[in-house]
């Protein structure tokens, strides 16, 4: 008799626990198998907890069962919970990092081009796109330009790139995409060919420069 | 030479060392639930790999998955961590603790409860192995109900100081990032524009925050003071609103280089 009911019971887990499929998250999985072994040990507990054993010890083995089933399942909840918000805060944090460094080495990358464009060294008067492409020769062919981040870390490593989505006379416009941070939108096309990635984008004309925070 | 004792108790004269065999049977799984507990819980290395090792709560190790992968993704080292053991324990520790364990504990408890009410002779076999799989089943069984209660408090209070934790911090990077950040490249912005375009000409004074300078809910969340104005240097001060008396303050020098970072209230 026991024997018919282990297997009935790894039987029952084994089916609620492959069924919804080994996915990104395990969580379905575990909660399925959860479900199913409550059942079972419901049902376990009915048909072990019962004449002869006295009203006393049916009432223990219960009290038991539903004290360690409540405190079982309110800590599974919150692990749940607690689990889930910390890997979603730590996409937030990576994208208030990737933001923040993105922004910051855009700005000093434009920031350069206005200040010379509006100093007294640029004499004779150079175009935006000239004082930029002059100093990213690079970006006549639509390269991206590569950070100090990328100088400094092995290319399998490289995170950052600045690309040179409008290079005219009169404007410059800088997109730098992330290779894996996420952004709000999973859909969005990135410029560096990725989907849904973190992405800011950088308007430089005479009058200085705009921030955008594309995706 | 043979002595015959016959000692006699009455029902309110107890003997000082009585002990049943359920009160053994108990004695001895307690003792190595709380053994095996004692060793999944004390963990001298305190390795990552321990996030998604073997505990009886499958949701603990579960949630070490979970962590594990979101650290993967902050890391960029997705699919470099072997998570397919941790479904392995998980699957492992359901059929073992939830299922075998309690199977074993109660058919193993009928049988010698039965045996003690019909007071038969039972095959001494099968009596062995019902105690063997009291204590076997005991044991699991213990190792799972003994710190639920603990586990699931405990938990919760983590879950709870977490959440405040972090909001705290993801507030100030957002006021760092989207506050602090912003006012700095504008106002270097303003000084290195010819006053004709609107700019300081090579100067910080005449510098006003504009509302263009930052993200639109950036109002409902901190208020910005430009605290000290000179030519050469400016220093901006960002209070939050969601938490009175924390702030931040940085001042920023003619080349546009921030320093002087300082923090007040709960930001400290």
């Amino acid at each position: 008799m026991m024997f018919i009911w282990l297997i009935v019971g790894i039987v029952l887990v084994s089916i609620a626990f492959f069924v919804p499929g080994n996915g990104p998250d395990l969580w379905p999985s575990l909660h399925a198998a959860g479900i199913a072994a409550a059942v079972y040990l419901i049902a376990l507990t009915a048909f072990m907890a019962r004449r002869p054993f006295p009203v006393k010890t049916r009432v223990a083995i219960w009290t038991v069962f539903l004290v360690g089933g409540v405190s079982l399942f309110i800590g599974w909840r919150t692990l749940d919970e607690e689990s889930h918000y910390q890997k979603a805060q730590l996409n937030e944090i990576l994208g208030v990092i990737i933001r923040g460094v993105n922004t910051s080495y855009t700005h000093d990358t434009l920031v350069q081009i206005l200040k010379f464009y509006h100093s007294p060294e640029n004499k004779p008067r150079q175009s935006l796109a000239q004082i930029f492409l002059e100093k990213y020769p690079n970006c006549k062919d639509g390269k991206p330009i590569a950070t100090a981040q990328h100088v400094d870390s092995r290319p399998e490593y490289d995170t950052l790139y600045m690309y040179p989505v409008v290079v005219t006379d009169t404007e410059i416009v800088l997109a730098t995409s992330h290779k894996y941070a996420k952004g709000r939108d999973p859909a969005f096309k990135n410029v560096n060919g990725k989907t849904g990635r973190v992405q800011i984008r950088q308007t430089l004309t005479p009058k200085g420069i705009r921030y955008e925070s594309d995706n | 030479m043979n002595q015959t004792i016959n000692q006699t108790f009455s029902p309110a004269q107890k003997p000082p060392f009585e002990i049943s065999a359920w009160k053994i049977r108990w004695l001895v799984a307690f003792t190595f639930a709380t053994i095996g507990l004692a060793r999944e819980y004390y963990d001298p290395s305190s390795s990552r790999t321990t996030l998604y090792s073997f505990h009886t709560n499958p949701a603990f190790t579960a949630a070490g998955v979970t962590i594990a992968e979101g650290i993967d993704e902050f890391s960029g080292t997705i699919g470099e961590t072997p998570y397919a053991r941790g479904y392995y324990y998980i699957f492992l520790c359901l059929v073992v603790v939830w299922i075998v364990g309690p199977t074993i504990l109660l058919f193993s408890g009928r049988y010698l409860s039965s045996e003690n009410m019909a007071q038969a002779e039972p095959h001494w076999g099968r009596r062995v192995m019902a105690n063997i799989g009291f204590v076997i089943g005991g044991f699991l069984v213990l190792a799972i109900l003994i710190p639920s209660i603990p586990q699931s408090v405990q938990v919760y209070r983590v879950y709870q100081s977490i959440q405040k934790g972090q909001a705290i911090q993801s507030h100030k990077d957002d006021l760092l990032g989207s506050c602090v950040a912003m006012v700095n490249y504008d106002a270097y912005q303003y000084k290195i524009l010819p006053r004709e375009l609107g700019g300081g000409g090579n100067s910080y004074e005449g510098y006003r925050i504009s509302a263009g300078t930052f993200p639109d809910d950036i109002s409902r969340k901190a208020s910005v003071i430009i605290e000290e104005i000179s030519p050469n240097k400016i220093t901006v001060r960002v209070d939050s609103k969601l938490y009175p008396g924390a702030s931040i303050e940085n001042t920023l020098d003619s080349s546009g280089v921030a320093s002087g970072y300082a923090y007040t209230g709960i930001f400290q």
